[in-house]
């Protein structure tokens, strides 16, 4: 009898220890990805979409973002995203060893990415700065790779008393205006790099109206990658038919400040 | 730090272990104050994990067997395990199958060195190895990426690992005898596979894990090969 409470005891042991699989963060199959200025200041991101061929749809639409966390294929060891931004298009193609492992009946299986790797891509410049990917839910310490952007030296930041409809906008030279929706309190208005003034054109429904600004410019390179740039500052209101424009601060930074304060 | 916890747990159930055994054997000891070193074997046990047959008949998922064999040198015990395990999961969306034999060679110290019956509680160590295939058959549809359908195996895979072993053996009934082992397996290695890391290692468990415990129920037969040593002195 005693020894057979010694094999009871024991089963009580073995019940206890068995090892259940756990059904958290099993995959790591995000490409964490943050945006940043040349010179180590976090970027805001404007873009329209990021997606891939091979997907179904798009992983991101009409958003700013400083970083993103985008799904790697699982079907192949490539995957390139295509990504349209506000001010121009890229494509970065990652390439990655893939492995997958049975966990169990109630998990399923895992894919295990590693070996991350960017390759020729159309960024400024691009830093990869872990090559295993980061598990789903991504934490918060999770990052892969650093896009850098050269600095916008002419984006000036106008901010409206109140909301408004803003139909169209635009500048008097060739120029890509970010507009994310119809109805803005802010905008950013890229100034003329080439030239010492830039009018703005409002369409609130059927009102149009410009606004004349002008401006010191003085050519520099901050950074090789970007080649010479102008530098903005002086910023004063030449001529408008706003009922009110406030000057707030008469200098461009990036991220842009409010430089206009408009009422319509 | 689960590590820890399991060497600690080990540690635990080796004391409670030797704690009881010294009780049962308390008594004989009375009788017996000293045995001549005698290395030469007094015998072969032969046995087999009853666990692992009870489970194959009760989980669809599991078919296995175990045997077991030790010799006895003096104190000191040559152990070898030979054993066959496949498991057979399948889901909705992914299905698994394993299957594979292991060995595990290595030696255990009886504590009971004085019991005339040979009994045993034990400590040990392993070296363990499997060779097994595995084979995942995935049909599911991605959020992203759409259908997935494909086909993965793993052809004869070699892993080896380590463990520490304690237990016990009792002599129940003339030749028969029963045992249990507590195993801590640890530093699991195997051949370096492309698509498919393996999941379920016969003989160890699941791969991912760092350490694993296992544990036996055994019935051992133990067959004598000469008379143990008349050399048991009575106060």
């Amino acid at each position: 009898m005693k020894k057979l409470s010694w094999f009871v005891c024991f089963s009580l042991f073995a019940v206890s220890c068995l090892n259940e699989a756990d059904c958290y963060q099993l995959n790591n199959n995000a490409v964490v990805i943050y945006f940043k200025i040349l010179g180590g200041k976090a970027d805001l991101f404007e873009l329209y979409t990021i997606q891939s061929a091979d997907a179904g749809g798009p992983f991101l639409v009409d958003t700013a973002v400083s970083y993103v966390a985008l799904p790697i294929n699982p079907k192949t060891e490539e995957t390139v995203f295509t990504i349209i931004g506000a001010y121009a298009d890229y494509e970065l193609p990652v390439t990655y060893n893939r492995q997958v492992q049975f966990v169990s009946e109630d998990c399923g299986e895992r894919y295990v990415f590693s070996n991350l790797n960017v390759l020729e891509n159309n960024f400024d410049s691009v830093l990869l700065v872990s090559t295993t990917p980061a598990p789903v839910p991504v934490p918060s310490s999770a990052k892969n790779i650093e896009i850098y952007r050269c600095p916008r030296t002419n984006l000036a930041g106008i901010t409206f008393k109140e909301k408004v409809l803003l139909s169209d906008v635009t500048v008097n030279f060739p120029a890509i205006i970010y507009q994310p929706t119809d109805s803005v309190t802010t905008i950013n208005l890229p100034l003329n790099p080439n030239d010492t003034t830039t009018t703005f054109t409002f369409s609130f429904g059927n009102a149009t109206k410009t606004l004349k600004v002008s401006y010191l410019k003085e050519p520099e390179t901050l950074f090789q990658e970007c080649g010479e740039q102008s530098l903005i500052s002086k910023l004063y209101v030449n001529v408008t038919d706003l009922t009110l424009v406030n000057i707030l601060n008469d200098s461009i930074e990036d991220l842009p400040i409010k430089n206009f304060e408009i009422t319509p | 730090m689960r590590s820890l916890h399991n060497i600690l747990l080990l540690i635990l159930i080796s004391f409670t272990a030797s704690a009881q055994k010294e009780a049962d054997t308390a008594e004989k000891k009375a009788d017996t104050v000293k045995q001549k070193k005698d290395f030469i074997p007094t015998g072969i046990r032969l046995g087999t994990d009853a666990f692992a047959l009870v489970k194959s008949t009760y989980d669809e998922s599991f078919k296995g067997w175990e045997l077991n064999a030790d010799v006895d040198f003096y104190r000191y015990y040559l152990a070898v395990d030979y054993g066959y395990w496949g498991r057979t999961y399948i889901s909705e969306d992914t299905d698994y199958s394993n299957d594979g034999t292991y060995v595990r060679i290595g030696a255990d110290v009886n504590f009971l060195k004085k019991d005339p019956d040979k009994n045993m509680f034990f400590v040990g160590m392993r070296y363990a190895a499997s060779r097994f295939s595995e084979e995942m058959v995935i049909n599911q549809i991605d959020e992203y990426w759409g259908p997935i359908s494909t086909t993965i195996n793993n052809d004869n895979v070699n892993a080896r690992w380590f463990e520490v072993t304690t237990g016990v053996r009792v002599k129940i009934w003339k030749m028969i005898w029963l045992g249990y082992t507590a195993r801590l397996k640890f530093a699991l290695s195997t051949d370096n596979t492309t698509d498919m890391l393996p999941s379920d290692v016969p003989g160890y468990g699941r791969a991912e894990t760092d350490s694993y415990w296992g544990f036996n129920y055994q019935i051992f037969v133990r067959l004598p090969v000469r008379k143990p040593p008349s050399t048991l002195l009575k106060k």
